[in-house]
């Protein structure tokens, strides 16, 4: 056991260090601080390139795909520097963290080649298209469907909360092309193409006043049969794949720096905190240290070849309550100065909602948990086994 | 960056943990709470003899074996999933901390091969408000671990460490009942007590503060050890138990406690870890990491404790039960030098977010 970096750790960190601080844009590469939907992807594919120039752009995908195949301990180094300069994957997280390493275990060797090189330059600009207006927790229960046409998917239904869609290029896309078989059986894969006729685009205004989510309703929507992941019918257990490296990129988010931002906010304030606010920042930082903590401890099971698992989930949700007990607090220090509009936590107190549902709610990952990790029941299912067009469906 | 034990180290928990299910698990304890002692002598010398246990963490030159506090976490863990050990916290882990930080080379010659051979059984408290005056002690320390067992006590004072034979004139020493049932408690009273000044020329109160930051830690260890067991035992009971024809286990609700449950454990585990590793190293960090394992470890150990409890039902509630001995011991560490709440605020100074005092 030993925390502090190895020799070879710390000649890696300063290297980071080093790059970041040479290359970093004026202004810095900070999702909120980076005006509208358009410019954040702007600006964010500017940085990619810088990062893909200098080999940076995928550091955890392997060497093959460009990456630099980033052990778990240097993957926290990596992160640690960029959380350090405010630097996130923003609007390229969908392509850079789940489409790009789903599609290195799933991919057929041609879209590995067509696909993955112009998504690490950030090119590319993907979605996530797997929530639909009756699916959500229930995601295998999607109705959007594809019929063969050709070497063409035909695509017609919705999706929804899809994330980025308004500035994306493609979608990963779950569609169901087979509605006699029970639901998880009939689901395929598919990459779609968002410029084209048969895909609307509509923003939806959230709960924050901005927009970072949207509804896609497919038309007649084509789709080659060249993307097409895996084979027909077996695209529900690529989307597990893809939702787990969704959970394990939320699950990595920093924690410790919702303290540190309180901290700063006293100290600039400089008002002093009473006894009680403090035992709440306490608690908070060791919730956040432990959790950090937590988080190097199942790094190292996978650097030791163990499979990471749904500790994933344990994750997200303690992350997700550290950031709704930061936004809490973090109104409270405000006083009456939180009623000001654009106030300093006025879009954490806002988005922290968010936390619990996206990527799967709070309620989804505690049945993983309880099911995958510490082998509780399964939850019934009454139509287990039945033909989709049979279950009932909001 | 490296969070994973050593193979010697992770094979010295499994041996451990066999010997404690063989000859001291809770059912034991149990059997021990009913006698005044609360061990079994035969025990404790194989505990130094087969294991050299009592030595863990003394030097070699000392007759231990030289290990440190990552040893000494996995031990007092293993020891804390069947509340077993006896005086081996107050002897093995406190008395050997205090003397470590607060007595001389000479004193440590003197006094620590006798605790790592489990021949001499020394107990420790803190005790600022004792009044020390010309080689005499008068005051009462009280609850302190083990006292009534012991041959040798040592008391950290405001001008460093004492020590103290418990068979002196002026030293009386009476075993007290506790809610905890299975640790051993006395109270001290001291009517000018002879007493013997240790660690004359080193800084008492860097000594003390250390000596309590370590007791926090290895304390915590227990802590989360008791709580793993609850946890675990929890889990395997809802497996089980049947009501309306499936295992309750299956029920969201329960499944949503045990999830929760978990969390807590295995963040208190990887603080613990980690805690165990500053103090190892004796790193600058050893007051920030007492503070936050003894917040989140109290924590996980009375969550876990307490949902055996629940999730057993009314079974859990009965006196036959095990649950209710964790859930007392859970308590009892948790109040032990210093509450969540103490230990939270005392962060909170130290990360510059409240001003002392
Ligand atoms: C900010 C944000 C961004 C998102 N981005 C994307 C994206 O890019 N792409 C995408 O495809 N999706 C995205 N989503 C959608 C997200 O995955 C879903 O919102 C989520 O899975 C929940 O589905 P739902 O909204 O239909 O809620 P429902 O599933 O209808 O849930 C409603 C409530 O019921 C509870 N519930 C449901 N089922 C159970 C159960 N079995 N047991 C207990 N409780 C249950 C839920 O926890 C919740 O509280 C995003 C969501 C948010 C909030």
């Amino acid at each position: 056991m030993d925390f502090e970096d190895t020799p070879d750790e710390a000649a890696f960190r300063a290297e980071v260090a080093g790059f970041l601080d040479r290359n970093l844009p004026e202004g810095g590469v900070r999702y909120h601080d980076m005006g509208t939907m358009e410019e954040k992807a702007r600006r964010q594919r500017e940085w990619q390139l810088i990062l893909h120039e200098h080999g940076w752009s995928v550091p955890t995908w392997s060497a093959e795909w460009g990456g630099r195949a980033l052990t778990p301990a240097k993957n926290v180094i990596w992160r640690q520097e960029c959380d350090r300069v405010g630097v996130g994957e923003g609007v390229l997280n969908g392509g850079l963290s789940m489409l790009g390493p789903t599609l290195i275990a799933h991919g057929s060797q041609e879209q590995k080649e067509r696909l993955l090189e112009p998504t690490a330059r950030g090119e590319i600009l993907w979605a996530q298209l797997f929530s639909e207006p009756g699916s959500g927790s229930d995601l295998a229960s999607l109705a959007t469907r594809a019929v063969r046409d050709g070497d063409d998917w035909i695509v017609n239904g919705q999706k929804v909360w899809s994330s980025f869609a308004n500035v994306a290029d493609m979608g990963f896309l779950l569609v169901r092309t087979d509605a006699r078989k029970p639901k998880h059986q009939g689901i395929t894969y598919l990459l779609i193409d968002l410029h084209q006729p048969g895909v609307e685009v509509r923003p939806l205004i959230e709960m924050t006043g901005g927009n970072h989510f949207n509804e896609v309703f497919f038309s007649d929507a084509r789709v080659p049969v060249a993307n097409q992941v895996g084979a027909e019918g077996a695209g529900w257990g690529i989307a597990r794949t893809t939702l787990m490296y969704e959970r394990s990129s939320i699950g990595s988010f920093s924690v410790l720096g919702h303290f540190e931002r309180l901290r700063d906010l006293i100290r600039e304030r400089g008002v002093p905190v009473d006894a009680v606010t403090a035992d709440e920042l306490a608690r908070l930082y060791v919730r956040a240290r432990s959790l950090d903590l937590l988080n190097k401890r199942v790094l190292t099971k996978v650097s030791q070849g163990q499979v990471p698992g749904a500790e994933g989930s344990v994750m997200k949700n303690e992350i997700s309550d550290v950031m709704l007990a930061a936004a809490d607090i973090g109104i409270r220090l405000l006083g009456e100065d939180a009623l000001a509009p654009g106030h300093a936590y006025e879009h954490d107190f806002l988005f922290a909602p968010s936390m619990h549902l996206g990527g799967g709610t709070e309620e989804i990952m505690k049945n993983l948990v309880a099911e995958q990790v510490l082998g509780l029941p399964r939850e019934p299912d009454a139509f287990k086994g039945k033909p989709f067009d049979e279950v009932p469906r909001s | 960056m490296n969070f994973a034990f050593s193979e010697e180290q992770d094979e010295f928990r499994e041996l451990l943990r066999r010997f404690v299910e063989e000859r001291w698990p809770v059912a034991e304890t149990r059997r021990l709470a009913e006698t005044d002692a609360g061990f079994d002598r035969a025990v404790w010398k194989q505990m130094a003899d087969e294991l050299g246990l009592q030595g863990l963490a003394v030097s070699e030159a000392h007759g231990g074996q030289g290990f440190g506090m990552l040893e000494l976490g996995i031990a007092l863990e293993e020891l804390g999933r069947q509340l077993a050990g006896g005086p081996f916290l107050a002897s093995a882990v406190l008395s050997n901390f205090a003397l470590s930080n607060g007595a001389t080379p000479e004193e440590h010659a003197e006094f620590l091969p006798g605790i790592a051979a489990g021949t001499s059984i020394s107990a420790w408290a803190d005790a600022p408000g004792l009044a020390v005056d010309n080689g005499r002690a008068s005051g009462r320390v009280a609850w302190c671990i083990d006292a009534h067992n012991a041959d040798l006590l040592l008391l950290t004072t405001r001008g460093g460490l004492i020590a103290l034979d418990p068979g002196a004139d002026g030293v009386s020493i009476v075993a007290a009942k506790a809610t905890d049932l299975t640790r051993k408690y006395a109270h001290i009273e001291l009517a000018g007590a002879p007493v013997r000044k240790l660690g004359v020329g080193l800084d008492p109160d860097a000594a003390a503060v250390k000596t309590r930051h370590q007791a926090v830690i290895a304390v915590a260890a227990e802590q989360v050890g008791a709580a793993a067991h609850c946890f675990d035992q929890a889990v395997a009971y809802v497996k089980e138990r049947l009501q309306f024809g499936r295992p309750v286990g299956g029920f969201q609700a329960v499944k949503h406690r045990a999830a929760d449950a978990y969390a807590v454990v295995e963040l208190a585990r990887s603080a613990a870890y980690w805690s165990w590793w500053v103090a190892a190293n004796d790193g600058a960090e050893l007051g920030e990491a007492a503070h936050v394992v003894k917040s989140i470890a109290s924590e996980a150990a009375r969550t876990a404790a307490y949902e055996n409890i629940h999730l057993h039902g009314g079974y859990g509630f009965t006196w036959e039960h095990d649950a209710h001995l964790y859930y007392r011991r859970a308590a009892a560490n948790e109040v032990f030098q210093g509450d969540p709440v103490a230990h939270r605020a005392a962060l909170a100074v130290e990360l510059g977010v409240l001003v002392a005092g």
